[in-house]
């Protein structure tokens, strides 16, 4: 077995040079953005900082506290770093797949090396099973790494808040990660299994794989875990957007929001309804027609989020990265039954 | 598995039939290789040869009929068959990131029975370095190194699919020898497939001549030389039967006759025919044509 593994990915020289640099290149860069944070050592009363509304061309005023901190950490935090680091985050985990997955059958076929192997192999989906389990024990603790190095990352951009019980950008860092690596390389095994071709198989893989990820959030968090979705603030009365919890990195996975009167769910044309008695009647000089009583602030209509609060960050990660590894393991075994099948030529 | 004769029978095909789509590759073939014979399997190119070694390799299913390695039908009980198989593909393929040493340790990996020092040593002995990358070795070391994996499982029977096509001469020498000695001290069946007679010759004792999936001839190197006699006339020798009629050198028409032995020594007026000679006039014949020239 050790000997079929240091073969497997001694086969996959290149691959496994190339995916090691990238996920530990990219962990060291999260560590250091986000100790480049760290290093800012900004108050935490100005994290939450909104700079003072000035017209253009004004400075704001020096007096500010906050404004120095503020736009040193905004600096880092907007700066092209930090952008490469985190479009890399949400590519990596797909490039590790697919960069292993595509070629494991499909270039042994396309090689001419597949008769080689299967004339000696007596199980097929043995020999497969073995080259998968050589690849997971290399990119599943590169994956990891970079799963506890971006949570640290995310750590320094929303230092007030739990990684772990925040959804903010959740499918790019942690857990995840390592689940859609998994899944992009037992799904791409797959592809390059029944394909035959790598070059084809890395185009279609990269389609599907942008599908997969970008239809994720309104098909799974927006139609698998509404249901589970619950208010996110007091709906007994109309909440201050920022006191109510309503901040700029909400920890909530956030679906919709939802009318309320007096702590009653309304409609919204009851809400068209509520608004067109309280709206005061004017003739064209712009005087009141008849007389208009002010409503009553406890009768107008106000809206409360609805999502699932940070508090549920692992019930969460555990469906999805469920439905994840399902996934992966259904195209494992397709790559295995097809394996036995194909012609390996 | 004993033939009708009694002699047991390495490899055998029982009406045996592929097709893909329209075009029919093996058609009812019934075939027997014998224990310990090394036969050639030759014909041209598209003739079957290769098809018919994929299939008994499980790499093709047969559309109908069977095929017994050893006793076992490769498709059903593949891991079973192919303990008993050593293969060596038409093109010599080798995984470019691994040393030769590699390619060892990888089929001793896959194939429990494999002999890995058998191995080296056979490759030590053609000189060719363990430590050398397998995408540097020559046409012919690659092929060398096919052969030496083959042989390294230790199975009854070898097929060998082409391996000299794209050898150059002294390389198919080489070969031939490896292979006539490691059958010779091993006694394992082989089935050697080509198009070109001349090369396998000297290996074999037995040929098939397979044309447009079917089998035209099958018998003992030996026999199909004694027996078949060549004329550039149209008169039979003695109890002879026409097998086919192509274009010699010269472009002198020549017909191949299958004379029985116990006449052919009496068909004075007919010539012995060349191995080459026996496989063009059945090509011929095959194709229903006197078109084919010999070189």
């Amino acid at each position: 077995m050790r000997a079929r593994i240091i073969l497997t990915l001694k086969q996959h020289r290149f691959e496994t040079i190339a995916i090691t640099v990238v996920c530990l290149g990219l962990a060291v860069g999260a560590v250091v953005e986000a100790y480049r944070l760290f290093a800012l050592h900004t108050p935490a009363d100005c994290l939450s900082y909104q700079p003072i509304m000035t017209m253009p061309g004004q400075q704001p005023t020096a007096a500010d506290p906050c404004l120095i901190p503020r736009q040193q950490r905004d600096a880092i935090v907007n700066g092209f770093d930090m952008h490469l680091v985190q479009m890399l985050l949400w590519f990596v985990p797909f490039l590790a797949g697919i960069a292993f997955g595509v070629p494991l059958v499909a270039r042994e076929v396309e090689q001419g090396t597949a008769p080689l192997s299967w004339a000696l192999a007596g199980s097929r989906w043995r020999w497969l099973l073995t080259k998968m389990f050589a690849v997971v024990l290399l990119i599943v603790p590169l994956l990891i790494v970079l799963a506890a190095t971006t949570d640290f990352l995310e750590s320094a951009l929303v230092p007030t808040v739990d990684p772990h019980a925040s959804f903010d950008m959740y499918l790019t860092r942690g857990v995840p990660i390592v689940f859609w690596g998994l899944a992009a390389f037992l799904g791409t095994v797959a592809l390059g299994t029944i394909l035959g071709r790598t070059l084809p198989a890395v185009f279609l893989a990269v389609v599907i794989c942008l599908f997969v990820r970008t239809a994720w959030d309104p098909l799974i968090n927006r139609e698998l875990l509404r249901p589970s979705a619950q208010a996110l603030m007091d709906t007994t009365k109309a909440s201050d957007p920022i006191s109510g919890g309503y901040t700029s990195w909400s920890t909530a996975l956030v679906f919709d929001y939802r009318w309320y009167v007096a702590g009653k769910p309304v409609t919204q044309d009851e809400v068209e309804a509520i608004w067109a008695v309280q709206q005061p009647q004017l003739d064209a000089n712009g005087n009141v027609i008849g007389t208009f009583v002010p409503p009553d602030p406890s009768e107008s209509p106000y809206q409360v989020q609805f999502g699932i609060p940070g508090s549920m960050y692992w019930p969460v990660v555990a469906v999805e990265s469920g439905i994840l590894l399902a996934g992966a393991i259904f195209c494992g075994g397709v790559a295995l039954i097809w394996v036995e099948r194909r012609r390996p030529y | 598995m004993a033939t009708d004769a009694g002699v047991s029978s390495a490899l055998s095909t029982y009406g045996l039939s592929k097709r893909f789509g329209k075009k029919v590759a093996l058609d009812a073939i019934y075939l027997t290789v014998p224990a310990g014979s090394v036969t050639a399997l030759v014909g041209p190119n598209g003739a079957g040869k290769t098809t018919l070694i994929r299939v008994c390799m499980a790499f093709e299913r047969p559309n109908s009929g069977r095929v017994d390695v050893d006793g076992v039908d490769p498709w059903k009980h593949r891991s079973e068959a192919l303990r008993r198989v050593g293969y060596v593909p038409q093109t010599p393929a080798v995984y470019r990131g691994l040393d030769v040493d590699d390619h060892l340790a990888m089929a001793r990996s896959l194939h429990s029975g494999f002999d890995v020092e058998y191995a080296r040593r056979r490759l030590n002995q053609l000189g060719i370095p363990l430590d050398q990358r397998a995408d540097t070795l020559s046409g012919g070391q690659a092929a060398q190194l096919g052969l030496a994996i083959a042989l390294g499982t230790r199975a009854k029977v070898l097929l060998l699919d082409e391996p000299l096509a794209n050898l150059d001469p002294l390389a198919r020498r080489e070969f031939i020898q490896v292979l006539i000695d490691a059958i010779r001290s091993d006694g394992s069946t082989a089935l050697l497939s080509s198009h070109i007679v001349t090369d396998v010759e000297e290996a074999c004792d037995r040929l098939v001549i397979l044309g447009s999936g079917k089998v035209l001839l099958d018998c003992p190197l030996e026999e199909a030389r004694q027996e078949h006699k060549l004329t550039d006339s149209n008169s039979p020798p003695p109890g002879g039967v026409a097998v086919g009629s192509f274009a010699g050198k010269g472009l002198t028409r020549l017909t191949l006759w299958r004379v029985p032995a116990e006449t052919a020594d009496g068909a004075a007026r007919a010539e012995p025919a060349s191995l080459e000679e026996v496989v063009l006039g059945y090509l011929a014949a095959g194709r229903g044509t006197t078109g084919l020239q010999l070189n």
